[in-house]
């Protein structure tokens, strides 16, 4: 009896191997008529893979691992989200300042909050005189550092290694990766930066200085930024 | 993330990311949906924290799951596109085809019979094309190794009857 056509297809695996396809084997050693089917399947096959590579197009190239992590967000839902966590940055911020009118900080924060940190110039961000934060869509939180802020330590702590490119307005800014966290220090002189780091990490928290603390809902912060297994508190940077 | 994680991650993902996404490209036959998949399923890969026993197999199942969440966007896509396919202008002057429009021409003939054919078909078709073993194959798409050999031997009887009606 002449093996199937599938049967036959088993012969092209090279680690298909047991006695069934040694059976197989044997049998289109001796069969004229099922070594012609085999070279036929062979010539389809090559056809096929011909015809099939007629539809691909360029493999986009690989991104880095800290990319990677770095866009989870799906590119096509960008302009969505970006939409979405603007409405829920405001509602956070003036929810924020509502609730900072009566607490015990409420002068150094207010100083914070009335006077924003950074300018939207399109899509850019500019540095001004307040330190402040941003968590952006596309996984990432820019921290503002103002002037006069030299020599001064801002430590993120992150729940693994970082893989992250860090990135400052000023090339000047050094940091330092220690185990878990990143320290920075800007650069003396500095007239205010921006630093950038991608959060899909898991910030666990941001400090310089005093604190305030946003509570976190829920498992993110917004439906663009997956802070998936941080703390419950993402810790905003304030220079007194 | 321990480093000897990383280290096999990172070989994996070397290894595996051409051939994931020419698969999901072509199954799917869309970039940007193919890209975010591809990068998914990498990512889902990571936050496991180990590489499986069959770290190939485990990426396209991941895909696949992925894939079948978007099926329903995916079906009314092909839906609209076989519905306007019609749309063409036909008659006039006939004017010999230049070789981009005879590239697209045949392209579109593969597309359309790889389309045609039902799902596990063409997974097992495209996968075994990706380079896959028949054991691979089969732990992706959780099916008997006996049955990716009939699968995939119907799986190019359709493909070359259904290229053939259109070519």
């Amino acid at each position: 009896m002449h093996p199937s056509d599938g049967e036959l297809l088993l012969l092209f695996d090279a680690d298909a191997m047991g006695p069934e396809v040694d059976a197989i084997a044997a049998h289109v050693e001796s069969c004229p008529e099922c070594r012609t089917r085999l070279e036929g399947l062979a010539r389809e096959w090559r056809e096929l893979e011909d015809l099939l590579k007629r539809i691909d197009d360029p493999v986009p190239s690989r991104p880095g691992v800290a990319d990677l992590m770095a866009s989870r967000t799906p590119r096509r839902n960008r302009a969505f989200t970006i939409r979405w966590a603007a409405g829920v940055a405001l509602l956070l911020f003036v929810g924020g300042v509502a609730a900072l009118q009566h607490s015990a900080i409420s002068g150094r924060i207010g100083h914070l909050f009335q006077s924003p940190a950074s300018r939207v110039r399109g899509t850019e961000r500019t540095p001004t005189t307040r330190a402040g934060v941003a968590v952006l869509p596309a996984g990432r939180i820019e921290i503002y550092l103002p002037p006069g802020s030299e020599r001064t330590l801002l430590s993120v702590g992150l729940t693994a290694a970082p893989e992250v490119r860090l990135e400052s307005t000023d090339v000047r800014t050094r940091f330092r990766v220690r185990g878990n966290r990143i320290d920075v220090w800007p650069p003396a002189g500095s007239s205010g930066l921006a630093i950038k780091i991608p959060v899909t990490l898991a910030v666990l928290d941001v400090w310089m200085g005093s604190d305030l603390v946003l509570r976190k809902r829920g498992r993110s912060w917004s439906p663009s930024v997956q802070l998936r297994d941080v703390g419950d508190s993402v810790r905003i940077p304030f220079n007194p | 993330v321990s480093p000897s994680f990383r280290s096999e991650f990172d070989r994996v993902y070397k290894q595996w990311w051409e051939r994931l996404y020419t698969y999901l490209h072509r199954i799917i036959a869309d970039r940007d949906d193919a890209y975010d998949i591809c990068q998914e399923a990498f990512i889902r890969l990571y936050a496991r924290g180990s590489v499986p026993e069959e770290p190939g197999a485990w990426l396209v199942s991941v895909a696949n799951n992925l894939l079948r969440d978007r099926s329903r966007t995916r079906r009314r896509r092909s839906r609209i596109l076989l519905e306007h396919r019609g749309d063409v202008p036909v008659g006039g002057t006939v004017e010999t085809p230049d070789a981009s429009t005879e590239r697209e021409e045949i392209r579109q003939q593969v597309r359309v019979a790889l389309d045609a054919l039902p799902l596990r078909q063409r997974q097992v078709l495209l996968l075994r094309a990706s380079g896959m073993k028949y054991r691979q194959i089969a732990a992706a798409l959780d099916m008997p190794v006996t049955s990716v050999g009939q699968t995939l031997a119907r799986a190019m009887k359709a493909f070359r009857e259904n290229h053939r009606e259109r070519g």
